[in-house]
Order: C-alpha cells, then structure tokens, then sequence
C-alpha cells in the first residue's frame, strides 16, 4: 500500500473441472472496484484489483496466497472453491481476508471475515422454516448431489428443519452423472413430502424441476438452492418452473430500485461485466468487497493489517447498505435472515416476507 | 406393489440406457480386441452434435439423426479404426489408454467448442408424448429407448450369424490369425466393427439426450456403469449383455423402493456404490476369459542402473528441482511440486505396471488413503503420518490384489476400477473421512527445517521421489524383479517355470501401494487441504494416461509425466482460452507415443543415444532386437 494506492487481491475458481464456475464472483469484485474506484477510491487511494485464478485447486490457492501475500493488503471478495488449501498460510501470514469462504474451517480463521457466515445454532428454528411451517409444510424431502459441498448444505438444512419441527421423511444423494431425475421425482412424490429442498448445480435444477412436474405431485413447496435465482433455471425449466422457490440471503434484482446499493450492484455489473450473471455468487462478492473497503474506511488510526482485522472483528453488524440481511459480521455468526422467492407466470417475485428479511 | 412397478420400469429404462452402450462396447471389443473407454465420450459428442444439427440449424429429427448415426459416427469411426490399426498387437494396456486418450480428447474437443456455461435442452426425439403406467409418465423417448435395445440385441445377432460379415467377424474373434489365413481381411471386419461400435455409441447419446440437459461430462461419466454389463455378458454374448444391463438397471432403481431399501446415512451412499460393486461383482463371480498364454515380448526397455548410478540419478535430481525451484517465480514454484508430486503418484504406475505389467485402477483411492493418514496422524504434518499413510495404503492395495490377483489383462484392470468407484462412495464421500470442509495435511518439519515454503516442500517431495526411484531400482535388480519380468512377459509361462506368480504380483502390489500411498501425504501436503473429490477414480485414468505418455516402463519416465502434468496445468491456469486444447494436446501426445511403452522419456533417451552413441555402447539403454518377439499366444 502506498499513499495514493491500496492493492488487494480477489482469488477465484475460473478454470478447472468447471470452468468459469466463479466467473460471477468475480466479475462482480472487478465491477464493485470500479464503482469505489469512480467516486474517489478508499481512503484518498486508488484501488488496485488483482485477480486471480486458483484453477479449482487447493495446492494452487495456497500457492496464490505465498506468493500475493507480500504484495497485497488483503483479499476481497472472488470466490474459490480451493480455498480450504490456504489455511496453513493464512493462519501463519495472517492476510486479512473478507469473502464467502467456501467452508466453515476457513471462516473460522481469526483473519477471515465470512458475508455468508454459520449459522449461530443448527438447533434452533429460524424464519424461514417458521414460515414454511407456518404456511402447512410439514413433511419435507431432501435431494441432493454427492458432492461435499452439497452434503455439508444438506446436513445443515435438515439440522433446521428438524428444529422446526418439520418431518424429514426422504432424503436421496444423487450421482453426480446423473442423466434423468424421473425417478427421483417419483420417489418425492412417492415419500408424500409437501415440502421439496433440491440442492444441485443449476443443469440439475432445471432437470429436477422438469421431472418433479412430469409426476403431476403438487407439492407446497418445491426449493431449488439459491443457484436457481439469477441463472438459466428459469429458461431452461421452461413452465415446470412456475411455482418453484428459492431462499435468498440479499435483496432480489427485482428490487433493485428499491435500494441504492442493490441498484449500484445491478447498474455497476451490467457496466463492468455486461453479459455476466447477476446471481448469488455476485451478490456475495460484491458484498465481500464492499464489506472489506466499507471496515478500511472505518479504521479511525493508521491502516495496519492488525488494525483493519481488529475493525472487521469490531463491526457488529453488517447488511452491506440494507442489500443484505443483516449478519453479526465481527461474530461471525448467521442471522439466518432471507427473502423467499417464488416463480410465478415465468418471473420471480417476492413469496416471503411482505418486506425485508425473514430472520431468526 | 405400485411402487414396486414403478421402479420397476425405471429400471426397465435405465436398463435399456445400459444394454445399448454395453453392446456397442462388447461388439468392438469382441471384433478388435480394443475396450473401448471413449465410448462414452463418443456418444457424448453424438448428442452435442444432433443439437447443433436439430435446435441450431433446424434440421429435421429424422434427417439429424441418421446424419450423425449412420453417417458421421461411422465415419468417425473409419478414423478410430485406421488410429487403432497402428496399436494391433500391444498389450491390452495399451490400447486401454489410448482409449482414455481418446475420451479425454473428444471431452476438450467438447468443452473448446460448446460453452459449458450455456444451457443445451435437447428436444424429445418423438415429442412430448407419453404414456402413463402406475403414474409413471413414459415418454415415447423412453420407449423407444427400450425397443431400440431390443432391436440393437437382436439385430446384432442376425448380423453376426446372418451375413457373411458377421460370419467374418465371428472368425476374427475365434483365431485371428486362422482367419487371416482363410482369406478374410481383418482390417474390413475391424473396419465394419468400429464403424457399427460408433454407430450405437451415437444412436445411444441421441436416445440418452432427448429431453434433457446437455452435459458433457455427465453423458461421459454414464457409460461407465455399463461395464457391469458389458462384464456379465463376459464382453463376448450379446444376450447376456442385455440381461447383465437389464439387472443392473433394475437394481439400481428397485434400491428407491421404499419398503425394499433400508435407510439411513450409510445406505445412501451404498445406492451410489451400487453400479461399482456390480462391476466388481460380475468380474470376480463371472468366469474369466482364458489365461494369456503369452504376448509380445522382448520391447525396448531401459536397463536397470547400478546402485551407485541410481543414487547419482537421485542426488542429481534432488539437486536440480533445488535449482529449478529457486530460479523460477514464487508464482510458480507450486507447478515445481505438482510435477514431483505426480511423479511421485506415476512412480507408483511404473512399479506396477512398468514392471510386471499389471494395471490396477485403484490407484487414486489409495492416493487419497494416503492423504488422510497423513491429515489424521500425528497433526497432519510429520513423516511418521506419510509412512503410515503408505502402509494404509500398501495394506489397501494387498486387500486389492488378493481378489484380484487370479485376474488379469482388461479383467484386472476392470474390477480394480470397480473397487475404486466402490471406495469413491463408500470411503471417500463419507463425511466421517475427509470432513465436510475438508481435511487439513500439513507439510513436515525435517531436521528442524520447516517445508512450509514451496521451494523447501519440492525439496522435500523430490527426496523422497529420489528414494523411491533408487528402491525401485533396487527391486528390479532383484529376484522379486525378474520374477516380475517373467509374469509381465507371461504370467502362465511363469507359474509352469515354478516362479510363485501371485505371491509376485502381491508383493508389487503392495510396494506400489506403498509409494502411491506416500505420494499421496505429499499430495496432501501440496494441496493443504484434502476433499473426498479430489480422488475421483477418473483422476486416477488422467494420471495413467500421463505415466505412459512419459513412459511407464522407466522412473524417468515417472518424472516426465509429472513434468508434462504440471507444465499443462501451467499452460491452462496462464492462458484459459487453451482450456480444451490442452486435453486435445495430451490425448493427441498419448496416441502418438502409443506404440512407444516408453514414452517421452525413452525418446528422448534415444535421441540422446543417437547424438552420443557411446551411451548407448554403455548400456545404458537397450534395444533388444525385434527377433526376441515372440507371439506366443494371445489373450481374449
């Protein structure tokens, strides 16, 4: 860092197995720095954004932090999957770090600040399966894909769920080549579930939603992970997507002009990286580099890497300028709060609540 | 019972999805010798090609279809054919990885030139109509799925005891080379077979794709459940083939019924297992083709250097990656470790492979044993963690080899495949291993000397890829070598020798499992963290593929692939827009060192020979004369 620069780094997984997997995180990090960037920076500073690739790759992500390390304040925003590689070096170069880490054991490094953080307790009820209880879901299945990522989601879901007092009478792990959902369809419609949770990548979604409609099984509830919201699902369920749902933990882009962040979000995306998705992945991001500029901003001394984590830590709460629902940002800990959203004539529009957030 | 019929019948359809990619495998490998593995892949770039032609270009189904069916995949297969001519006669490993390349190959031909980011729904061949049964909707797709099956069954029959071809083609797979003798040309029948093996490879990824979400790897990946099958048919009778495919289909879906099934956390991952068991299952159970008497032997191969030279090779090593490590950017330093890295996991592919001609596929889950061992031993970063990670994973891989060991050839490699899909589900996806965010494996402090940095930690790994390299040379020069050597060149001239051939090939086994176990903790130890996924049995085929593509006969031929691997890794991280190519770049690298069992490394020794013959004159590297060869028998 100098006196007119502040350079940080924003790590993502954009090549590998599934190439671009991030390319919205990243993206939206490139679109927030422009933004800061054309209204006067951070701290009279311009901000250098480099960018990274860590190739879907623990060993890499790790490499990437030796050696950017040195040469950076901190990470911000990106997403990456390889990101459970770098412990050993965060812990030992303690690099601040402000993103949705991909897994908890990464989030609880004391230099890793989370915009999606644990929940505070998996055995407690929180809104939104209030509501769904509330509104006659009672008897729930879980699908989901055999990928750690998916499982660790669904263990946690199902912990809520059963909090909740909602009754989970499937649950399936589905291959990861899996060419047709019909008979996992059937087998929801067969466990006479009310409420479905399906947890897979946005192809699978779309599939499950298309197989879950050719049973003609009305459930109250058919959720599709938040991947659904933002991507193709709704083009490439076609009619089976009406009446699905997806949890969100930030503001719709429906209601963008109903919040000046959310509407900077959209309006900066489609100038920074016109064509990207403006999914959940961005949303994190954006708020991740938001956050990380927004507790620079705030340190009322000389900016040290001590002194910005300890600011991080200090900051109670968060909700990125009402963009998201809040989080107890310096505790790390979830609030659970989010919007449900619902598929209706081919468009998502608000399901849960009337306005702001469901929260615990 | 509705129940009961209803999974009965996605069985029936999930059968019938497995019969026709079963027979078009058994079918080539019956006329040409050849497992294909890129069959998938074929009937994967089948089905992005219909897209193009039907949603893109508004071609008509019918004419789509017959276009890429009976014209295009044929005419791929021609291609395959006169590729495949020039491996006629290699060992069936071979041949499986060139196979494998071809796989990888065709899956960055697809992802260079269809976007995986963009949605691809492929229209239903007969539209949306359905039939209900038992309030399953059928759509005509599905059944024509299973008439085609049935018609494929029966057709091919006609064909092979019909015609005058499928007479021809009958001979070729009785004695070939009676058959060459009586006149029939063995290119047309091999010819005639990969084109029809293309033919149903396609005509399956159209059927497949209808109606749903185009992805190429998922249209890769499904095929090879059908070994199973392809296994229980013995890859010799068709009618079997569909019963094995019927069964495995039906297995699968009836494990939903509810009041069939048991429940719980471990039984969902068993459903996933379910296709890897049967394959394991139906190589061990079914009876196995007859023993190979014998195969070429006699290939160029590099002699075994001294002890001292050995240790001169391994010093000079470790003082170069010393060297290279230091002269090349931070940023790079961690490509240095992933060579020796994989060098290390492809050393382990020499042992086994290289030297007794032995191919276990298991080889990624014992790397994955071996990484967490490492994770979970002695706070996941000391030697003592990658010892006993590599006596896991030589312990594993003896429990492998003690089934296994009576098999050999394709059946071998077959159901040491299975196991790895089997310990995929079962072992590595079960939270309890790797935790659900990960493990974490450390690197080790050596003599007070931390390997936390990469240029220490290649260090490192290059040590213990040095001791590796000496002990395996070690091994070769004793009996237990040449007793090797013995069983790589015929394992039943061997046992009438008196040589102890299984206790031979367990003890390989072991020593390999050993070396892939360590090479595991280092992997560990690169990564810094371990997941499950990491180890997908299909990783395991990459690396195969990579090992002969630097020569798996040699331990420099370990280094090349490591070295090639990280170089690629390298090429795709610095310029993404090369991201398929680079799968094109190995595939098209592995078939053209095909013919050469020692890869990259033994041409490279050869033109170094040839530029200083007065190594060569030294011995220290042999070329046997072709009259050594003898065609002893062949294994079917």
């Amino acid at each position: 860092m100098t006196n007119d620069q502040i350079r940080v780094v924003a790590i993502s997984s954009l090549s590998g197995p599934v190439p671009g997997l991030s390319a919205s995180a990243a993206a939206a990090t490139r679109a927030y720095v422009a933004f800061r960037n054309a209204t006067g920076g951070v701290c009279g500073r311009a901000i250098v954004l480099q960018e990274a690739d860590d190739g879907t790759d623990n060993g890499r992500y790790r490499s990437l932090v030796v050696s950017l390390e040195p040469k950076v304040f901190g990470i911000a925003g990106g997403f990456s999957i390889g990101d459970v590689g770098g412990i050993d070096v965060i812990k030992q170069t303690k690099i601040p770090i402000v993103t949705a880490p991909s897994a908890s054991a990464v989030s609880a490094l004391p230099t890793v600040y989370d915009v999606n953080p644990d929940y505070a307790n998996l055995n407690a009820v929180i809104g939104k399966y209030r509501y769904l209880y509330d509104e006659g879901a009672r008897k729930v299945a879980v699908v989901y894909l055999a990928a750690d990522q998916s499982r660790a989601e669904a263990n946690n879901q199902m912990s809520l769920m059963k909090a909740a007092r909602l009754e989970i009478v499937q649950v399936q792990e589905l291959p990861i080549a899996t060419l047709s959902y019909d008979s996992a369809a059937r087998s929801v419609a067969n466990s006479g579930a009310d409420y479905l949770l399906f947890i897979g990548e946005t192809n699978g979604n779309a599939s499950m939603a298309r197989s879950m409609a050719d049973t003609g099984y009305k459930l109250k509830f058919a959720e599709y992970f938040s991947f659904a919201y933002g991507t193709s699902f709704l083009q490439n369920a076609g009619t089976a997507a009406e009446g699905t749902s997806a949890w969100l933990r930030t503001l719709p882009n429906e209601e963008a002009a109903t919040n000046e962040e959310m509407a900077r979000f959209v309006t900066w995306m489609g100038r920074a990286a016109p064509g990207e998705a403006v999914d959940p992945f961005a949303a994190d991001a954006w708020i991740g580099t938001k956050a990380f500029f927004d507790a620079l901003e705030a340190l009322p001394g000389p900016i040290t890497r001590e002194s910005f984590v300890a600011q991080l830590g200090a900051t109670k709460t968060y909700d990125a300028g009402g963009m998201a629902g809040p989080i107890r940002f310096g505790a790390k800990l979830s609030n659970a709060c989010v919007i449900g959203m619902r598929v209706e004539s081919g468009k998502w529009t608000r399901m849960a609540p009337a306005q702001g957030f469901l929260c615990a | 019972m509705t129940e009961l019929l209803q999974f009965t019948l996605f069985g029936l359809m999930l059968g019938s999805v497995y019969a026709i990619a079963a027979m078009g495998l058994v079918l080539t490998y019956n006329v040409t010798g050849v497992f294909n593995f890129a069959h998938g892949a074929v009937g994967m770039l089948a089905a992005f090609f219909y897209y193009e032609l039907r949603v893109k270009h508004g071609v008509p189904t019918p004419v789509a279809v017959l276009l890429i069916v009976l014209l295009g995949a044929p005419l791929a297969g021609v291609g395959v054919e006169r590729l495949m001519r020039r491996f006629q006669g290699v060992d069936y490993a071979t041949s499986l990885v060139v196979t494998v390349a071809l796989t990888v190959g065709l899956l960055g031909i697809a992802l260079r030139v269809f976007d995986p980011g963009q949605a691809r729904i492929v229209p239903a061949l007969l539209g949306d109509h359905r039939i209900v049964i038992a309030s399953v909707p059928i759509t005509f797709d599905r059944i024509a799925q299973i008439v085609v099956a049935v018609l494929v069954a029966f057709g091919l029959r006609a064909l092979l005891f019909g015609t005058p071809l499928g007479a021809r083609m009958r001979a070729v797979v009785d004695d070939r080379e009676l058959a060459l003798l009586s006149g029939v040309t063995s290119v047309f029948v091999a010819r005639c077979s990969w084109m029809i093996g293309f033919a149903l490879a396609a005509l399956g990824g159209v059927l497949f794709a209808g109606g749903q979400n185009l992805s190429a790897i998922v249209l890769t990946l499904l095929v090879l459940n059908a070994y199973g099958a392809a296994m229980i048919g013995r890859l010799t009778s068709l009618p079997m083939t569909v019963v094995g495919a019927l069964a495995l289909g039906l297995i699968q879906e009836l494990s939903n019924v509810s009041w069939l099934a048991p429940s719980g956390e471990f039984f969902l991952r068993f459903r996933l297992a379910i296709p890897g068991l049967f394959l394991v299952v139906a190589v061990l159970l079914v009876p196995s083709a007859r023993l190979s008497a014998g195969r070429v032997v006699g290939r160029d191969e590099p002699v075994v250097p001294t002890l001292r030279r050995s240790l001169l090779y391994a010093a000079g090593l470790i003082i170069g990656v010393a060297i290279a490590v230091n002269a090349v950017s931070s940023e790079t330093q961690v490509y240095v470790v992933t060579a020796i890295v994989i060098a290390t996991v492809a050393l382990s592919l020499v042992a086994l492979t290289g030297l007794s001609g032995q191919v276990s596929l298991t080889q990624y889950l014992l790397v994955g044993l071996g990484a967490f061992v490492m994770g979970s031993v002695g706070g996941g970063d000391s030697i003592g963690g990658m010892l006993l990670g590599g006596a896991a994973a030589a312990t594993l891989a003896v429990l492998v080899a003690l089934p296994a060991v009576r098999l050999q050839g394709l059946h071998l490699a077959l159901s040491t495949f299975g196991i790895a899909l089997v310990g995929r589900e079962l072992v590595l996806g079960d939270p309890r291993v790797f935790g659900l965010g990960g493990l974490s494996v450390g690197r080790p402090t050596i003599l007070g000397m931390s390997t936390g940095s990469d240029a220490a930690f290649a260090v490192w790994c290059a040590i213990v890829f040095g001791v590796f390299a000496v002990g395996i040379g070690a091994v070769r020069r004793s009996g237990l070598g040449r007793q090797l050597t013995a069983v790589r060149d015929s394992e039943l001239a061997a046992a009438t020798l008196g040589l102890r051939v299984r206790h031979a090939k367990v003890a390989i086994f072991a020593v390999s499992g050993f070396i892939a176990g360590c090479a595991g903790a280092l992997y560990g130890g690169l990564a810094g963290a371990v997941q499950g996924s990491q180890f997908e049995p299909v990783n395991g085929l990459v690396i195969l593929l990579f090992a002969y593509v630097g020569g798996i006969t040699s331990v420099a031929g370990a280094l090349v692939a490591g070295i090639l691997f990280a170089g690629l890794s390298y090429t795709e991280a610095t310029f993404s827009q090369l991201g398929g190519i680079v799968f094109v770049a190995v595939a098209a690298g592995a078939i053209s060192l095909g013919r050469q069992p020692n890869g990259l490394a033994g041409l490279g020794l050869d033109v170094i020979a040839r530029w200083r013959p007065q190594l060569a004159l030294r011995g220290r590297w042999r070329a046997q004369p072709s009259t050594d060869s003898a065609l002893v028998g062949q294994s079917t």
